[in-house]
C-alpha cells in the first residue's frame, strides 16, 4: 500500500511539471511573449517600456523564462501578478476557499438528488418515473451553464425577488451559484447511478439475495449501492476537475469572489504569473483527488484489492 | 415493506428539490438602504486604495475623488475652480504660486497646509511601481513653501497645464501617509475629502461614509457601497431588483432593459473619439491626401450612428474635444460622389484593396462599426476586408510594433487636456498610430505647449485642427457615449470624462 501511495506520488509530480510545461508555452507562443503594452498606460515613453520589459524578463527568449519560473517556483515563489503588483501565490490561495466552497457545495447538491433519483429511476425502470428523469437529465446536460445562471438570475432574483444574485455574503448567496454549477452534474450522476443500480440488480448476487429472502431495502442499499457506487466514485473525482473549471463561469455571472474569475480576468489580462500559479494550484488539487480516488476505489472494490496482492 | 421504502425515497426526492427554493422566501424587500444611503456597482474589483498607484479610473479612482481633494476641482464642464487652492497665478515661465485653505483637517485630525502638497507631489514622484502617478506631463523640480498657506511648484519645462493635470492630483495627510506600512496604505486610505474610508473586503463590498466635518459641507449621500459584478447581464439585474442604485457601463443594447418604472438610463456623450486610423505608407495609394478625404466622404457615420447605436453616435469634426474644437470646422458629410472624384482624381477610378483592422469587444460595437465603414468604403470602390482580432494582439502584435497596418478602428480615451488631444497626433506620442507628420502641426502644437496664455494657445490650437481636417489622418467617427442605469431614487447626473461623482447627488423622497 505505502509503495503504492509512494509510486503514484511519483507520477503525480511527472504530471504537475507537465502540467506547468504546457500552459506556459501554450500562453506565451502564439505571439504573446510580451504583455507590457497591457499594464503600461499608452503614452509612455520607449524608455520606460524598454525598462518595464527588462526587468519582467520580457525581453528574454521563451525558454529562458520559463526555466526562470520554475527555478523560482520550485522554491515557492511563483513571481509577482502583473496587474496585481502582489505575490501571486498568496492572490490564488486566498480565493481559493471560496471557490472550494463553491464547488463542493454543487458537488453535494449533485449526490443528494443523484442517488435517490438514479435509484429510483432504477427500480422504477421503464417507468413514467423513469421516463421523466432521464428526460429531466437530458435537459439538464445540455443547460449550459451562462444561460441556466441567467435565466436562475431573471427567475429569483429579479421576478421573484427570492434570492440574492451576486457576491459571497451569506449562505443564501451560494443557492443560485450552486444550482447553476451543479446541474450538469446532477443530471450526468443520475444516469450514472441509474445505469450502475441497473447493472448491480441484474447480477447473481442479488438473485441469490432475493431467493434468501431478504427484504427488498436491505438488498438494495446495503449489497447493490455499494457495488453501484464504484462507477460514482471514479466520476466524482473526475468531477472535481470539471466542478473546478466550471466555476469560471459561474463565478462570473453571479460575482462570486473565487479562483475562476480570477483565471479568467488573468487570461483577458495576459497576466501569466497569475494564470500560471492558478493553473498550478488547481493542478495539484487535481492531482490529490485522483489519488484519493484511486486509493478509495481500492477499498470499495475487493477485486482490485485482491489483484494487487 | 415495498410501498413504505418508494414513499420515503419520494418524499426525500421532493424535498431535497424543493429546499433551496424555500429558504430563500423571506428575503427583504428593495435594497437595505434606508435614508441616503446607496449602492453603486462597477465591473472590476479595485486593486488598490493607494491614490499614488492606482490605474483604472472605475472604480478606483472614482473612489479616490470622494476620499481625497486636489488643489483645484474640475467640473462637469471641464472648467477649474478653487478646492484647497484657493488662486493660483503664474510667477514665470517655471513657477506656480498657490494660496491654499486654512480651514481643512483631514479624517485622522492632521491639518491641511502647504507642506502636505508637497509631500503629495513628492511622494507620488518617488512611489516605487507608481508609473503614471505624477501628473502628466508636470516635469515636477521642487516645491517652495513660503509659508503654512502658499506654495510655488517650480517645474523643469514650462507647464502651461499645470492646474488642470493637478485636478486630477490628490492630497494625502503627511504624516499618516508617511508612517504608515505602504500594504495598509493600500486598503486604508485618509484623506480630507467629503467621504471617509470605513471599509473593504477584497473581491467583496467596499464601503465610505460622509464626513460629517467636511470644509465644504457634508455631502447629501450618507453611505457609499461599492460592488464589483463582472457580468453587465447580472449588472442590470441586480437594479432590476432594486438592490442597487448605480451601474455603469450598460451596453448599449440593453439600456432598454434599464429603462423601467424603477430605473432609467442616464446617457453621456463621453471623451474617448473612435476613428480609423489610416497608416500612412510609401506607395500605397493612403498616402495621397485625396484619397483619405474620398475615405471620410465615403461614409456615412451619422447613419451608422442611427442604425447601430440608436442615435447615440455623431460624427464629430475636429479630434478635439469640447470646449476646444475648432467652431469653424464641421463634420465631414456623407458624399459618395465626391468620393468617387477625389479616387479618380488621384488616380484610383477602379478603386484598391485595403485591410480594415478591428478589436473586439473593446468598444461599443467595434466589429459592427468596422464591417458598417467598410461596407461603406466598398460602394466608392475601397475594396476593404475587415479582419477583426483580439485586444491584446491588436495592441501588442499590431499597434506598438507598427507592423501589418492599413486601416484599423481604435479609439483614445478620456484626457485632461486639450494639450494631450493634440499631442495625440505628433510624432512625440508613442501610440501615434498612423505615422503622420506634418511640419506646420508639429510646429503648432510645440507653440502651444509653451503659451501660457490660455487664448493664445487656443488660436494656435485651432489652427493645428483646421490642418488636421485637411490632411485627415484618421476617418472621423464619432465619441463614444457612457450609458449608467439610475435607480429613481437617486439623483445624479453622469459626466463626460466619466468621472463619477456623488458630491451633488441626493435620494430623492417621495
Amino acid at each position: 500500500m505505502l509503495r503504492y501511495i509512494l509510486r503514484r506520488s511519483v507520477w503525480s509530480l511527472f504530471v504537475l511539471w507537465g502540467v506547468t510545461l504546457l500552459v506556459f508555452f501554450a500562453i506565451h507562443l502564439p505571439g504573446g511573449g510580451d504583455p507590457s503594452m497591457l499594464y503600461l498606460p499608452l503614452d509612455v515613453s520607449r524608455e520606460q517600456l524598454e525598462a518595464f520589459r527588462r526587468a519582467m524578463g520580457f525581453d528574454q527568449p521563451v525558454h529562458v523564462q520559463y526555466l526562470r519560473w520554475l527555478t523560482r517556483a520550485a522554491r515557492g515563489d511563483f513571481g509577482t501578478s502583473l496587474r496585481y503588483t502582489r505575490p501571486v501565490l498568496p492572490l490564488v490561495l486566498a480565493r481559493m476557499p471560496a471557490t472550494l466552497e463553491l464547488a463542493l457545495s454543487a458537488q453535494l447538491f449533485a449526490l443528494a438528488l443523484a442517488l435517490p433519483m438514479g435509484v429510483l429511476a432504477a427500480v422504477r425502470r421503464n417507468s413514467f418515473v423513469d421516463g421523466l428523469a432521464m428526460l429531466g437529465t437530458l435537459i439538464g446536460q445540455s443547460m449550459p451553464g451562462f444561460w441556466l445562471g441567467m435565466m436562475l438570475i431573471l427567475v429569483f432574483g429579479v421576478a421573484l425577488r427570492a434570492l440574492p444574485i451576486s457576491g459571497r455574503e451569506g449562505p443564501r448567496h451560494l443557492i443560485l451559484p450552486t444550482i447553476t454549477l451543479g446541474t450538469f452534474f446532477l443530471a450526468r450522476d443520475t444516469r450514472l447511478v441509474r445505469s450502475s443500480v441497473l447493472e448491480v440488480l441484474g447480477l447473481g448476487y442479488v438473485t441469490t439475495a432475493r431467493s434468501k429472502g431478504l427484504r427488498e431495502r436491505t438488498i438494495i442499499w446495503r449489497h447493490a449501492l455499494k457495488n453501484a457506487l464504484i462507477p460514482l466514485v471514479t466520476m466524482v473525482g473526475m468531477d472535481l476537475g470539471a466542478l473546478l473549471s466550471g466555476t469560471v463561469v459561474t463565478e462570473t455571472v453571479f460575482a462570486w469572489p473565487g479562483v475562476g474569475r480570477l483565471v479568467y480576468m488573468a487570461i483577458q489580462q495576459r497576466d501569466f504569473p497569475l494564470i500560471q500559479a492558478a493553473v498550478f494550484v488547481i493542478a495539484v488539487i487535481f492531482v490529490i483527488m485522483n489519488l484519493i480516488v484511486d486509493l478509495s476505489y481500492r477499498y470499495l472494490d475487493p477485486r482490485i484489492r485482491l489483484a494487487e496482492s | 415493506m415495498k410501498r413504505n421504502l418508494w414513499t420515503a425515497l419520494a418524499a426525500l426526492v421532493i424535498i431535497a428539490a424543493v429546499l433551496p427554493g424555500t429558504a430563500g422566501c423571506a428575503m427583504p424587500g428593495s435594497s437595505g438602504s434606508p435614508a441616503a444611503e446607496i449602492v453603486v456597482l462597477s465591473g472590476i474589483d479595485p486593486n488598490t486604495l493607494d491614490p499614488y498607484l492606482m490605474t483604472t479610473l472605475n472604480p478606483e479612482e472614482n473612489i479616490g475623488f470622494h476620499i481625497w481633494d486636489q488643489l483645484v476641482w474640475r467640473t462637469a464642464d471641464r472648467e477649474l475652480v478653487p478646492m484647497l487652492a484657493t488662486s493660483w497665478a503664474l510667477i514665470d515661465d517655471l513657477t506656480w504660486e498657490f494660496t491654499l485653505r486654512e480651514d481643512v483637517d483631514f479624517t485622522n485630525g492632521e491639518h491641511f497646509t502647504a507642506e502636505a502638497v508637497r509631500f503629495s507631489l513628492e511622494r507620488a514622484r518617488d512611489l516605487p511601481g507608481s508609473v503614471n502617478s505624477t501628473p502628466y506631463g508636470i516635469s515636477y523640480a521642487w516645491s517652495e513653501i513660503l509659508d503654512d498657506y502658499t506654495i510655488r511648484i517650480h517645474t523643469e519645462r514650462p507647464a502651461p497645464n499645470l492646474t488642470r493635470e493637478l485636478s486630477n492630483f490628490n492630497i494625502v495627510p503627511p504624516r499618516y501617509y508617511a508612517d504608515t506600512p505602504l500594504e495598509e496604505l493600500a486598503e486604508h486610505p485618509v484623506g480630507s475629502g467629503p467621504y471617509r474610508f470605513v471599509s473593504w473586503e477584497r473581491d467583496g463590498p467596499l464601503v465610505i461614509e460622509a464626513n460629517d466635518d467636511y470644509w465644504g459641507g457634508a455631502p447629501a449621500i450618507q453611505k457609499i457601497t461599492m460592488r464589483a459584478v463582472p457580468e453587465a447581464s447580472a449588472r442590470i439585474a441586480e437594479l432590476e431588483t432594486g438592490a442597487v442604485d448605480l451601474i455603469s457601463n450598460v451596453p448599449p443594447d440593453q439600456t432598454n432593459l434599464v429603462q423601467t418604472d424603477r430605473s432609467r438610463v442616464e446617457a453621456m456623450e463621453g471623451l474617448r473619439r473612435i476613428f480609423i486610423y489610416i497608416h500612412l505608407e510609401e506607395g500605397k495609394p493612403w498616402a495621397d491626401v485625396r484619397v483619405r478625404q474620398a475615405m471620410n466622404y465615403a461614409v456615412d457615420v451619422n447613419t451608422i450612428g442611427e442604425t447601430l447605436f440608436a442615435g447615440y453616435a455623431r460624427r464629430y469634426a475636429t479630434f478635439m474635444n469640447p470646449p476646444n474644437d475648432n467652431p469653424d470646422l464641421k463634420p465631414y458629410p456623407y458624399d459618395p460622389e465626391k468620393a468617387r472624384a477625389l479616387l479618380a482624381e488621384a488616380g484610383y477610378p477602379d478603386g484598391f484593396d485595403v485591410i480594415l483592422n478591428t478589436p473586439v469587444g473593446r468598444y461599443n460595437k467595434d466589429k459592427e462599426a468596422a464591417e458598417a465603414v467598410a461596407a461603406y468604403l466598398r460602394e466608392v470602390g475601397i475594396r476593404a476586408e475587415v479582419i477583426p482580432v483580439d485586444w491584446s494582439t491588436y495592441l501588442q502584435e499590431m499597434l506598438v510594433p507598427r507592423q501589418n497596418l492599413q486601416l484599423g478602428l481604435i479609439g483614445f480615451g478620456t484626457t485632461t487636456s486639450e494639450l494631450l488631444e493634440a499631442q495625440q497626433l505628433t510624432k512625440d506620442y508613442p501610440l501615434e498610430i498612423t505615422d503622420w507628420y506634418n511640419e506646420e502641426y508639429e510646429a503648432l502644437y510645440a507653440q502651444a505647449a509653451g503659451t501660457l496664455d490660455r487664448e493664445e494657445r487656443l488660436a494656435l490650437l485651432y489652427r493645428a485642427q483646421a490642418i488636421a481636417y485637411e490632411e485627415c489622418p484618421w476617418i472621423w467617427l464619432w465619441r463614444q457615449y457612457n450609458f449608467y442605469g439610475v435607480s429613481k431614487r437617486l439623483q445624479w447626473t453622469p459626466r463626460a470624462d466619466e468621472r463619477i461623482d456623488f458630491r451633488g447627488a441626493a435620494i430623492v423622497v417621495d
